[in-house]
């Protein structure tokens, strides 16, 4: 056993105590220094066990596998590591841990209630990691709703603000509609190849045909598992992929984005840019790659003479473009300074998925899919820090309007830098981060030969542009001389800890940049990430889980 | 009781489900009240529950002697396990099913708080009146 993935595996696990623990707690307790140092705490630990199963992973070049319970995989569930979440892992909970630290500045000035925030931050985690980890499409389920009913309650946090109230009551009702056209994708899973374990149905998929996973589950001729698998899976595909859009915010479903992401708590729009969309997209990348991995004979269904694969791709490229646009143009129009983060969000997202489409082509299938993770990165790590340094000046100034905020970066320059950092990355500019990223996913467009979205990433970039450069102008603008304010408006301190937050977040984006820079991250990442796209990757996978089922299995 | 009769039965029952899946779901997202669009909403996940230990059923044939999935032998026998799989019908689908009802009652407790919440602050669970309200809002904003 590997004892970096058994920790990991103990990690949602304290997580959840840990939140349940926290309003008893409260009743003693009271100060909002202690509640900040226990998040603290808990998200280094989520920080060290992901980064140790990343580099054990990267050591070993084998996925990992944690059956819980010692029960053979298709039987119970096991958390199954591989070259996709190996590093979406880490990605995630940096982020937690940079809204961790922010924490301690943001209760001190909240006061009262921090104990609430501080479960659902928890909980919101504890369900993101079991997502992000496990290999099994029911517990997949569960731990998509533990994250999604835990960022519900984040929405509505401040319950006396109507508008906090309505956000909240449009993402969760259609969210739960979501989750239940899921739990029934997965059920389709289920009837169709009568297993739940992803090893077992790409495995099934692949035509495999691996004596562990058949000795429990079944084995597969010609199209028929325990059902008609070809239909059963792209049935399932489709109900699984539309909750998982939602959570992502693509095109038709990013609705609830806006308003969910400007209403919640500071620290909590960060975890909603840098986690749960993170989440969302990471459950499509699995869906589109491990479920329906290339070379699939089982379930090589034809939609007007394409695979299916290809037809989902395609359409979940063409919504992504669709996306990108409505959220850069969108972007520019907004005064809300966190509404227009959250446009920024939709519109990055939006980018990401457009490169799907380079992962119809098998050979580009593997550079797509790091250049999405390497994306992933920049983008959590840029969107996370501007929502915390925006706002803790939005806290001080006591208004979202980018008006308001006229002149506050000169008051506080440190900040102002770092949201420079963040904005500069997020546009794409040559020594961050998110130029690379950018760049990744241009080069596999390219090479795939979606010429049009490559140039469309470009263009989208561009568009995004006039948003943040709004947002530096207003930062950096002299205050206008007629203002009305008070010139005590605005002069409360932004607090150390969101230096630190800011600060964490902004080493990483220069050092993913600097190290792609000396050409210590393009091929790695290829190798290492990519490795999940191929069809070597995903047979490995599944081998690697029937390898452990047969250990597991009595003779 | 045929066989061809429990066939004929078990497609209503199965188009029955598609049915009721689809008129909730209309209900849920056409219906302007927000308390009508939960209780669709928990129609939906009865629905998908009903339909999911469906999944697990068991054909019935004459001479087969169906019993519930409850394995009353604590050391089994591989033959006594063999004569279960024959006769019993599917536990996991009714394992997934519990799983999913308390999930089901932690969201629809969630959204009753917020429905009581969104009638303090509007006057209304009306979710088109509250809609017009915030497109109001939302242009006043960006003018």
């Amino acid at each position: 056993m590997d004892p970096w993935l058994q920790l990991l595996a103990a990690t949602p696990i304290v997580l959840l105590v840990a939140s349940f623990a926290t309003p008893l707690i409260s009743a003693r307790v009271r100060s909002p220094r202690f509640y900040s140092s226990y998040l603290t705490a808990l998200a280094l630990l989520t920080v060290v066990t992901t980064w140790g199963v990343a580099i054990d992973y990267a050591t070993r070049m084998k996925p990992l596998v944690y059956p819980f319970g010692g029960w053979p995989p298709p039987l119970g569930i096991s958390f199954e590591v591989d070259g996709l979440n190996a590093f979406v892992g880490p990605i995630v909970s940096l982020v937690f841990l940079a809204a961790a630290v922010f924490c301690f500045w943001y209760f001190e000035r909240m006061g009262k209630g921090c104990e609430w925030l501080t479960a659902l931050a928890m909980l919101m985690m504890a369900g993101s990691l079991g997502c992000i980890y496990t290999g099994d499409v029911f517990n997949f389920f569960v731990m998509l709703e533990v994250a999604c009913i835990s960022s519900y309650a984040m929405v509505a946090f401040f319950r006396k603000r109507r508008w906090a109230i309505e956000a909240a009551a449009s993402y969760a009702f259609v969210g739960a509609l979501a989750t239940t056209l899921f739990l029934l994708g997965a059920v389709y899973i289920y009837a169709s190849f009568g297993t739940l374990n992803m090893a077992d149905i790409a495995a099934k998929s692949l035509g495999l045909h691996l004596s562990a996973f058949t000795r429990l589950s079944g084995s597969c001729s010609s199209g028929m598992c325990f059902g008609n698998a070809a239909v059963g899976i792209a049935v399932a595909v489709a109900l699984m992929l539309w909750a998982l859009t939602f959570e992502a915010g693509i095109f038709p479903n990013n609705f609830w984005v806006p308003s969910a992401y400007s209403e919640a708590p500071s620290p909590a729009s960060a975890m909603f840019a840098g986690i749960v969309d993170k989440v969302g997209t990471y459950g499509v990348l699995r869906i589109v790659l491990t479920l329906l991995p290339i070379g699939a004979s089982t379930i090589a269904v034809r939609i007007w003479g394409a695979p299916y694969r290809d037809v989902v791709l395609e359409v979940l490229a063409f919504l992504g473009i669709v996306t990108g646009y409505l959220g850069a143009f969108l972007m520019a129009v907004q005064n809300d300074v966190k509404r227009l983060l959250a446009y920024s969000t939709i519109s990055h997202i939006g980018i990401m998925f457009s490169t799907l489409a380079a992962a119809t082509i098998p050979s580009v299938a593997a550079l797509a899919t790091a250049s999405i993770v390497f994306h992933m990165a920049t983008h959590a790590f840029g969107e996370a820090m501007l929502f915390i340094a925006l706002g803790a000046i939005a806290t001080v100034v006591g208004s979202r309007r980018l008006s308001d905020m006229a002149g506050l970066g000169r008051r506080h320059p440190g900040i102002a830098v770092l949201v420079a950092i963040a904005l500069l990355s997020l546009l794409g500019m040559p020594p961050l981060g998110g130029f690379f990223s950018k760049y990744m996913m241009f080069l596999a467009l390219v090479e795939a030969g979606y010429i049009p979205y490559a140039v469309s990433i470009v263009i989208i970039s561009g568009i995004s542009a006039v948003g943040y450069f709004r947002i530096m102008y207003s930062l950096f603008m002299p205050r206008a001389s007629g203002s009305s304010e008070s010139p005590s408006a605005g002069s409360g301190s932004v607090g150390r800890s969101t230096y630190v937050a800011t600060s964490i977040l902004a080493a990483a984006i220069i050092a993913l940049g600097i190290a792609f820079v000396c050409g210590y991250l393009a091929t790695p990442l290829v190798k290492y990430v990519g490795i999940a796209a191929t069809h070597k990757g995903v047979e490995l996978y599944a081998r690697t889980a029937a390898e452990v089922a047969a250990k597991l299995l009595p003779r | 009781m045929d066989t061809e009769f429990v066939r004929v039965a078990y497609m209503i029952v199965v188009l029955s489900m598609y049915v009721n899946i689809g008129v909730s779901l209309y209900a849920a997202l056409a219906k302007p009240n927000l308390v009508k669009k939960i209780i669709a909403l928990t129609i939906l996940g009865d629905s998908v529950n009903t339909f999911i230990i469906l999944v697990g059923y068991r054909f019935w044939r004459p001479g087969v002697f169906l019993q519930p999935p409850v394995l009353t032998n604590l050391r089994p026998t591989s033959e006594v396990i063999r004569q279960f799989l024959e006769k019993a019908v599917d536990p996991i689908p009714q394992a997934l099913v519990l799983t999913a009802i308390v999930i089901n009652l932690a969201v629809t407790v969630f959204l009753a708080t917020v429905a009581l919440h969104m009638y303090r602050h509007f006057g209304t669970v009306n979710m088109d009146v509250v809609g017009r309200l915030k497109r109001y809002e939302v242009r006043k904003e960006m003018a």
